[in-house]
């Protein structure tokens, strides 16, 4: 079995991991340590298997074989109960936003806060502070098919650190975005980054991964096929 | 739960179609199902009634000594299925008889003596009063020495009791048939309301909201539709028994209609509550394993 890198400050950890879909293999072998605020990109072709590596540490997916550990914990072993606290560790960005059509922008941010459990005036305060940040703070009452891309991918990173996980997943989160508001929505989570959040962004977005913002791998067909070392992760 | 209630209500004005929807269709069934109820519930008015009004009369032998009749009296007082024993002397008969016949009192002048017998009118007690069981008393009556002649009930009305009572097991089962309809339009109809917002749970999912979080607001929807069904299908039920009623005119003197029973009104309402949270129950669970899977 390959050893993963060795280090304490590892928040995810892969070993040996593939995931089939029925007779398609997805990822094959990966073993892979993601450190605690690092900036992590996965690249790769169309269909090499990133999103579904990204999903396997919030459980979006199962592994076929091998172990993930996120923050220690064997998601194998993970009781179905324990997931949305689990899930609430991460902070997660879709390249198709994933926002509540029917709820405005303002609910889809406080929805985080609300599934936790947080008291009103403290959501209010911090969901109206997160989009002031995000430069949405005049278009809380707006519907999300009223909202360009650009601002419905805000939102969707709004939401993301509302409940400031320890870890941004973003897949393609610039994906479908022009290069104005793909700048805005990476300043956004390099301010997130800057606070101490590990980052990992799937993309295959050639001017992304040129900002050399932090450690890229890049998997094929599955395969993990290049991983550059880890230097200190901060962007 | 002030927070749960709030996002219910707030959901049912987002997505006020599709909750019409539910509560229609849930209105529709109870609607079916009420109306059924309300036949066999005015069917049993009926049935009681009649019951209630089955009597015998035993008609005794003009030469029958006032202590036969005596005996006579209390055998039929003693006897299983006897609710009450009067007696009717031949000129009570008589007096009734001709103020019965007021108009043809010219009928009475040439009778000189009163052709009529005493007689003892006997009630029957509700649960005897079957066609079978009446047959038998009468026959044990006609034994009795100073008996001559019982006249009990016609065989019409036994047919008629016959076919209430076919009725009223016909209403039972089919209302029973209806809600259990019900149960499988609301729970299908539940079911592709959750499929329309499935992308809205999955986000919930992703975003760490927990089961219960997810599942209280859907299962106080179903609960309210449930609720709101029913008490439409019975002001719905009602104002069509009100038009029929009346429309109904002189059959209503014949049999006097009334609408469901309080308790059954009760019992309609708690069952669309259930028919809602049933409905919510079985799709939740079938949708929570898909979605987790």
């Amino acid at each position: 079995m390959t050893q993963p890198d060795n280090t304490d400050e590892a928040v995810i950890r892969l070993f040996n991991v593939s995931k089939r879909f029925g007779a398609k293999l997805a990822l094959s072998n990966i073993t892979l340590d993601v450190h605690k605020g690092e900036w992590l990109y996965v690249t790769g072709p169309s269909g090499a298997g990133k999103s579904t590596l990204l999903k396997l540490f919030y459980l979006g997916e199962k592994t076929t074989s091998g172990q993930v550990l996120a923050f220690g914990t064997n998601m194998n072993r993970l009781a179905p109960r324990d997931v949305p606290f689990l899930r609430r560790r991460f902070g997660i960005i879709f390249q198709d936003f994933k926002l509540i059509p029917n709820r405005n922008v303002f609910e889809n941010v406080a929805l985080v806060l609300e599934a936790r459990g947080e008291p009103q005036n403290m959501i209010d305060k911090r969901a109206r502070n997160i989009l002031r940040h995000a430069g949405m703070d005049k278009r809380m009452e707006a519907m999300p098919t009223s909202l360009s891309g650009g601002e419905q991918q805000r939102v969707a990173v709004a939401r993301a650190i509302a409940g400031q996980p320890d870890v941004i997943l973003a897949d393609e989160p610039t994906g479908s975005l022009d290069p104005r508001s793909a700048e805005i929505i990476i300043g956004l989570l390099s301010a997130y980054h800057k606070k101490g959040a590990t980052v990992m962004v799937a993309t295959h977005d050639r001017d992304l991964l040129a900002r050399k913002q932090g450690r890229i791998i890049r998997l094929e067909e599955g395969r993990l096929v290049a991983a550059e070392p880890v230097t200190g992760g901060r962007a | 739960m002030k927070r749960y209630m709030k996002r219910t209500v707030k959901d049912f004005t987002s997505h006020a179609f599709l909750h019409s929807i539910t509560v229609v269709t849930i209105a529709l069934t109870i609607l079916i199902a009420g109306a059924l109820l309300l036949v066999v519930e005015n069917g049993e008015t009926v049935i009681a009634s009649w019951k209630n009004g089955v009597r015998i009369m035993v008609y005794l032998k003009g030469d029958a000594g006032s202590a036969e009749v005596t005996e006579a009296g209390h055998s039929l007082e003693t006897m299983g299925g006897v609710a009450k024993v009067s007696f009717i002397s031949r000129d009570e008969a008589l007096t009734d008889l001709m103020e019965s016949m007021e108009g043809q009192v010219s009928l009475f002048e040439g009778l000189g003596e009163n052709p009529l017998p005493d007689a003892y009118e006997v009630e029957v007690t509700p649960e005897a009063a079957q066609w079978d069981r009446v047959k038998a008393m009468a026959a044990a009556m006609m034994r009795l020495p100073a008996v001559d002649e019982v006249e009990y009930g016609r065989s019409w009305l036994a047919r008629v009791s016959r076919l209430l009572g076919m009725m009223e097991l016909a209403g039972i089962a089919l209302a029973g048939l209806f809600f259990i309809v019900a149960l499988f339009i609301v729970y299908n109809t539940v079911r592709l309301a959750l499929y329309s917002r499935r992308d809205e749970i999955e986000i919930m999912q992703l975003v760490g909201a927990t089961g219960a979080f997810i599942k209280i607001p859907l299962y106080l929807a179903g609960v309210m539709e449930g609720a709101m069904g029913s008490i439409l299908a019975l002001v719905t039920l009602f104002g069509a028994y009100a038009l029929f009623a009346a429309g109904a005119g002189g059959g209503a003197d014949a049999f006097p209609l009334s609408f469901l029973s309080l308790g059954s009104m009760g019992g309609v309402i708690l069952y669309g509550i259930f028919v809602g949270w049933f409905g919510c129950f079985l799709s939740l669970r079938e949708f929570m394993k898909e979605a987790s899977s």
